[in-house]
């Protein structure tokens, strides 16, 4: 297994920093890539950021009221060695569907 | 079929066994590790290829075992990294870089066509380039624009390259070792959605020219390669269920296409669909039709049909379903050659 670090990331308009409202997620939990893991506010808005990947949660860092500057780490995942750094989704394998059914005569000529 | 796991780089202490059943993933970090190990001139690097190990892992291990002069980081700069391969190859070095994503082969298009396509043909043979490009390619990761590409066409159009697709661990394996140890530039194109599928690696037995016959068949053949042999593989046996017995040839090299495999199979099932995920303008299939065309057009049953990519960008990963090819797809094309009837 491999731990990977989110760090707080520019949520735009130039600010420089967030405070914690209201972890969604804890240590422990698995998480699916984009489910809301942390409301957030800054001093224009408050949002919800959603899980950069899916993983399980090792650490989360900033308790609510917490001030985090941007890049520094918000959020650890513990994510499978094949999987750690990859851009995308791993493909599940499924048995394939059809709709299509196929009818010929061939002539065996 | 063997449980055996194995860590991807081996011990060398090791006796390795004669079938190991691992990922593509570890197929192709087993065949670098081997050709680092064996050639000494060869070196390996790319975007977080070196500490990381590649976004993918296929480098992983590999600068711990073999050195930071062998395996190393570029910048994020792809035309860079191509023209080092150059300047490597012509010092006598056998560079194996890697590109992350298909998407950012296109930074690099000027040093690939204009230096690695016809360095040795512009020096008469003095310099030749024994590069070999690793590219990720194709979609199904769901991932973002510019990270699934289908580039095949692109490449194999360029004088002086050739192109190689890989569809199981078996082929990843022994066509890598293949490909890097040709004096001449290949591009790799490894099917990033089939990096985590399992199969059997047969070390002793590598058979890395021509195409393969995937499974064997008598109404018609199924042409494909990378990502899409799996793909076609599942059609088959469907089409299976409905008393059509399909053939399923994996091109594996896109540059030379194996033009007499072609015309065997084809030649004795008389019909044949070409599946790619690039668009369908000017895509191989049109190269594959032809050869086919040119081969067998007196048994032909019907023109050679083309399930492909449509002809709008390759889109990001949300729209993927509706972009690639799909059984649906592959079966109507196949219904489409079946119907088919000479006035």
């Amino acid at each position: 297994m491999t731990e990977l670090t989110f760090p707080l990331p520019d949520l735009g308009e130039g600010l420089i920093e967030a405070t914690v409202l209201e972890w969604l997620v804890e240590p422990g939990q698995q998480v699916e890539r984009n489910q809301a893991i942390v409301e957030l506010e800054t001093s224009k808005s408050a949002l919800e950021l959603p899980s950069p990947q899916a993983g399980k949660v090792v650490r989360i860092h900033g308790a609510p009221g917490d001030t985090v500057n941007v890049g520094e780490p918000l959020i650890v995942f513990e994510v499978p060695d094949d999987t750690a750094g990859i851009v995308g989704t791993v493909p599940k394998d499924e048995a394939p569907k059809r709709r299509v059914r196929l009818s010929a005569v061939l002539d065996e000529d | 079929m063997s449980e055996t796991t194995m860590t991807p780089v081996q011990d060398a202490e090791a006796p390795a066994p004669n079938v190991v059943t691992m990922s593509m993933q570890q197929a192709l970090n087993l065949a670098l590790d081997e050709v680092l190990g064996e050639n000494p001139k060869a070196v390996i690097f790319g975007e977080d290829c070196g500490r990381l190990g590649g976004v993918f892992r296929i480098t992983d291990g590999l600068q711990a075992k073999h050195g930071e002069d062998r395996v190393f980081d570029t910048p994020l700069a792809e035309s860079g990294i191509l023209g080092m391969s150059v300047g490597l190859a012509m010092a006598g070095f056998h560079p194996i870089p890697e590109v992350q994503f298909d998407g950012f082969a296109y930074p690099a298009i000027n040093q690939i066509v204009c230096q690695i396509g016809r360095m040795n043909y512009r020096s008469r043979g003095t310099l030749p380039m024994p590069i070999t490009l690793r590219v990720p390619s194709f979609g199904g990761i769901r991932a973002p624009e510019h990270h699934g590409e289908s580039l095949e066409a692109l490449f194999a159009h360029v004088p002086g390259l050739k192109v190689v697709s890989p569809s199981t661990p078996n082929d990843a394996y022994h066509l890598l070792k293949y490909a890097a140890g040709r004096p001449d530039p290949v591009i790799f194109m490894e099917p990033k959605s089939r990096y985590w599928q399992k199969g059997p690696v047969e070390f002793a037995a590598g058979n890395p020219t021509g195409a393969r016959v995937a499974k064997e068949g008598r109404h018609l053949t199924l042409v494909a390669w990378g990502a899409m042999v799996s793909r076609c593989l599942q059609v088959a046996e469907l089409a299976a269920e409905d008393g059509i017995d399909v053939e399923v040839l994996d091109l594996r090299w896109l540059k030379p296409i194996d033009a007499e495999a072609l015309a065997r199979s084809v030649g004795k099932t008389r019909r044949a669909v070409v599946v790619h995920e690039a668009p369908l303008t000017s895509g191989l299939g049109a190269e594959v039709a032809q050869l086919i065309t040119q081969s067998c057009f007196d048994t032909l049953k019907a023109p050679v049909e083309r399930v492909t990519g449509f002809d709008v960008p390759y889109p990001s990963g949300d729209l993927e379903d509706e972009y690639i090819p799909n059984i649906d797809r592959i079966l109507f094309g196949i219904q489409r050659v079946l119907e088919y009837r000479r006035d």
